[in-house]
Order: structure tokens, then sequence, then C-alpha cells
């Protein structure tokens, strides 16, 4: 109750300040098919943009099936949740989690026991004009899918976000979703964001390169990330990927994140040396050739 | 990821002892480019995408052929059996087109077409089926 009449308050105090433009960018991360890498973007590139010094907040829209809480090693904080948040139960602030090393990054979690029809449209708009207000950006993790809880993560977006993976199934989903985003004249950019990348695979034309995948959905590239098992451990540490200096998908998705901020970055050329395995087989392709 | 590197040492070592060629010589062909994997993704998905772009529903073409077929006919004779009607990419400008490939096999007679040319409209004929002129051989036509 005392929320809902905050998000009143907010609502009405809105006018007087009608000429300056809101603070903070809101951009939701999405893909339409799952399991190809949302929350771990959603997730890197946060914090990502954390490290160069803005002021973060991740919502997990994903009501029901939380994630990104473990992604960012923080689920043994949450005390408050987004509908908690809704229904009035707490403030805004009391339900934000302060990430363990960034003071500066914090997290909405979605509610675990509840399901998507708990969340709508107006409630992310105004949940996500007070975001904007204390947050330079707010990154919407969007559920996966098309249907409600989609259309709800993407009703307060400025900007989106659309991880793929270089995958028939992957890239058909992403197409979906990019002409849903077209058809929402609220937002008013979207980028890719190609995951999974395997280069070595590209190289043996065994895989579909990222330039056949922009192609083919004619979208800009936001960054590649080569698939990297330093992913895998990290998230099992709870420490997202871009806080590991050494490792390259790290880089991949500091880069991202730079250029989210307006820097110009080159793409990193995620192409190995050739290796001895390949350098044997392309040997003994030549002598099949010739034979 | 593990597997994928013993994958490749499990290949390395049978490509060591080259002269037993069986299970591999499927990835030596893999390198041909137009069947590779990666072509065939390619393709595939830009076929799919093509469709799925224009929300055109197989019933809904289907009805599109069949309306298709009845007007045509009203001014030419028409193979109906071997109407194609199919989306294409122009490779260079990348534009879809909705091809259609009539096959047509005679004209009408001049008769029927009467009243639609106003050429022939002077010299209405009252004696219908006068099968004299107009025969023309199967030519496909692209609309």
């Amino acid at each position: 109750m005392t929320v809902e009449k905050d998000l009143m308050d907010s609502t009405e105090k809105a006018p007087k300040k009608k000429s300056e433009k809101p603070k903070g960018r809101v951009i939701v991360v999405t893909s339409g098919k799952g399991g190809v890498g949302k929350t771990t973007t959603t997730a890197n590139i946060g914090t990502g943009l954390a490290r160069l010094g803005y002021k973060v907040v991740l919502v997990d829209t994903d009501i029901g099936l939380r994630n990104l809480d473990i992604l960012m090693g923080l689920e043994n904080r949450i005390v408050y949740n987004l509908i908690d948040v809704l229904e009035g139960r707490c403030r805004l602030q009391q339900a934000l989690v302060k990430d363990k090393r960034l003071p500066n990054l914090t997290l909405l979690p979605a509610a675990q026991t509840r399901d998507k029809s708990a969340l709508n449209e107006e409630h992310m708009v105004e949940i996500c004009k007070q975001l904007r207000e204390v947050a330079d950006f707010v990154l919407l993790d969007c559920p996966a899918g098309i249907e409600q809880g989609f259309q709800t993560a993407i009703a307060a977006a400025d900007e989106a976000i659309v991880v793929a993976t270089p995958e028939m199934s992957s890239v058909r989903d992403a197409d979906r979703v990019i002409g849903l985003l077209e058809a929402k004249n609220t937002i008013e950019d979207y980028r890719l964001v190609l995951n999974r990348v395997r280069p070595a695979l590209v190289k043996m034309n065994d895989m579909m390169s990222t330039e056949d995948v922009l192609e083919i959905l004619s979208i800009r590239l936001l960054g590649q990330i080569p698939e990297d098992k330093d992913i895998i451990v990290s998230t099992n540490r709870g420490e997202p990927v871009v806080n590991i200096e050494e490792s390259v998908s790290g880089q991949a998705y500091r880069n991202v994140a730079k250029r989210i901020s307006g820097e110009e970055v080159p793409f990193l050329n995620l192409d190995e040396p050739d290796s001895w395995v390949d350098k044997l087989k392309s040997l003994f392709k030549g002598s099949r050739r010739q034979a | 990821m593990f597997k994928q590197l013993l994958h490749l040492f499990g290949l390395t070592t049978l490509e060591n002892a080259s002269t037993s060629n069986t299970p591999l010589d499927k990835n030596f062909d893999a390198d041909e480019a137009s069947n590779s994997g990666r072509s065939s993704a390619y393709n595939r998905l830009r076929l799919v995408l093509m469709h799925d772009r224009t929300q055109l529903e197989p019933h809904v073409i289907e009805a599109m052929r069949d309306e298709l077929v009845t007007v045509i006919s009203k001014y030419i004779e028409i193979d109906k059996q071997d109407i194609e009607l199919n989306l294409e990419t122009d490779p260079e400008t990348n534009q879809v087109a909705l091809m259609a490939s009539i096959p047509v096999k005679l004209k009408r007679d001049a008769t029927d077409t009467v009243k639609k040319d106003p050429v022939q409209d002077v010299e209405a004929r009252p004696a219908s089926k006068s099968k004299a002129s107009t025969k023309q051989s199967a030519k496909p036509t692209s609309v």
C-alpha cells in the first residue's frame, strides 16, 4: 500500500520537472530463446558499467525463476524483492541488494515464490521511473519467451540488448524479438550481443560467423563473447567473469560496457593462432587432396 | 569443453595413424564450403526467416494461389497443376520477392476476352467459339 502511494506520489511530482530529461538509461536484456546467456550478459554488463564508475541497478524481471542473484553471488543477502516493493511490504531502497565489491552496483531481485502475473507493465514503468532517478543505468533481465513477461520487461525500456548465440534456433528467435522491439516505439535503440562464439568452429566452416548472423538479422553489433570456461567457473563462484582481468570473455564484456557508455572500442579479434592440432589437420587435408 | 578437448585429441591420434580412413572422411569433406555446417545453417535460416517475416501461413499462400489461378485463368489458360509460388531473395539486392511461376497453356478464344480488350472491342463477334487464332506454346511467365 505504501509503495503504491510512493508510486502515486512520484507520478504527481513528475510534471514539476517535466523539462528535465530522466537521468538514467533503462536497458532491457532480451533474447526470445532461453539459455543463450541473458542473465549472464545482464550480470556482466551491469558489473562492467559499475566498474567504470556508473551507478547501476540490475532488475531481475523473471518472476518465479530468479537467477540473477545467483550469478551475482548475492543469493544469501536477499531480504525483500520486486513484488514486495509493489505490494507495499517494503520501500524500494530496502529491496535493493548491494554488490559484494562495488558499492555503486545494486540488485533488485525477482520474487521466487510468485508468477509473472504479479508484475504488469504499469508496475514496471513506475519502478523504472524511480530507479532512473537514482541510477545511471537500469538493466532489466528479461524472461525467456515473447509472452506477457517479455512485454512487461520491455515496457519500461529505452534501449534493448538482444542476446543470441550463433545457432539457428537462437537467431530465429532473436529475429522475432527484434520485430517486436521495432514495433515498440518507446525503444529507441537495440544492438546484438553474440554469445558463445567459437572461432575455431567458424574457421572450420562448422558454425555461422558473427558476420553471418549480423547479416541475417540486419542488426548492429554491441559485442561478441567467446565461449569460455571462465564463465562457468566464475558463475559457480558467484563472481561475474567481467571481474576476472585475464579472462577473454571478461575482456569482451568490459568492452561491451565501454561501448554502452559511449566509448568506441574495436571488436576483439577472437581468432586464435593455429593450434598444432589445426596445423596437423590442414597438413593431412592437403595430402589427401593431392592423393 | 573437456569433451571437446578429448574429441580433438581423439581425432588427432586417429589422424596420426592416417591410413585408417573410415570415420574421418566426413571431416575432410565438411571442408567443402557449399555443404558445410556453416553455410547450410546460414541458408536454412535465411529461408526460415523469410517465411517468418512475411507472416504468411501455408494456408494463406494456398488461398492466394487459388485466387491467382482464378483471376489469371479469366484471361489466359494456364496449367493449374504446375503453378509455383515461392519467396525468393535476390542475392545481390537482398530484396525478398514473391515469385510465381505460371505455365501458360494457350490463350483463350478471342471471344472470351473480348470485353476486356479494348482493341478487339470494336469487332465483338456474336458467334462464339471460333478457335482459329490464338494458340500459343506453353511458356512459363514470372509475375
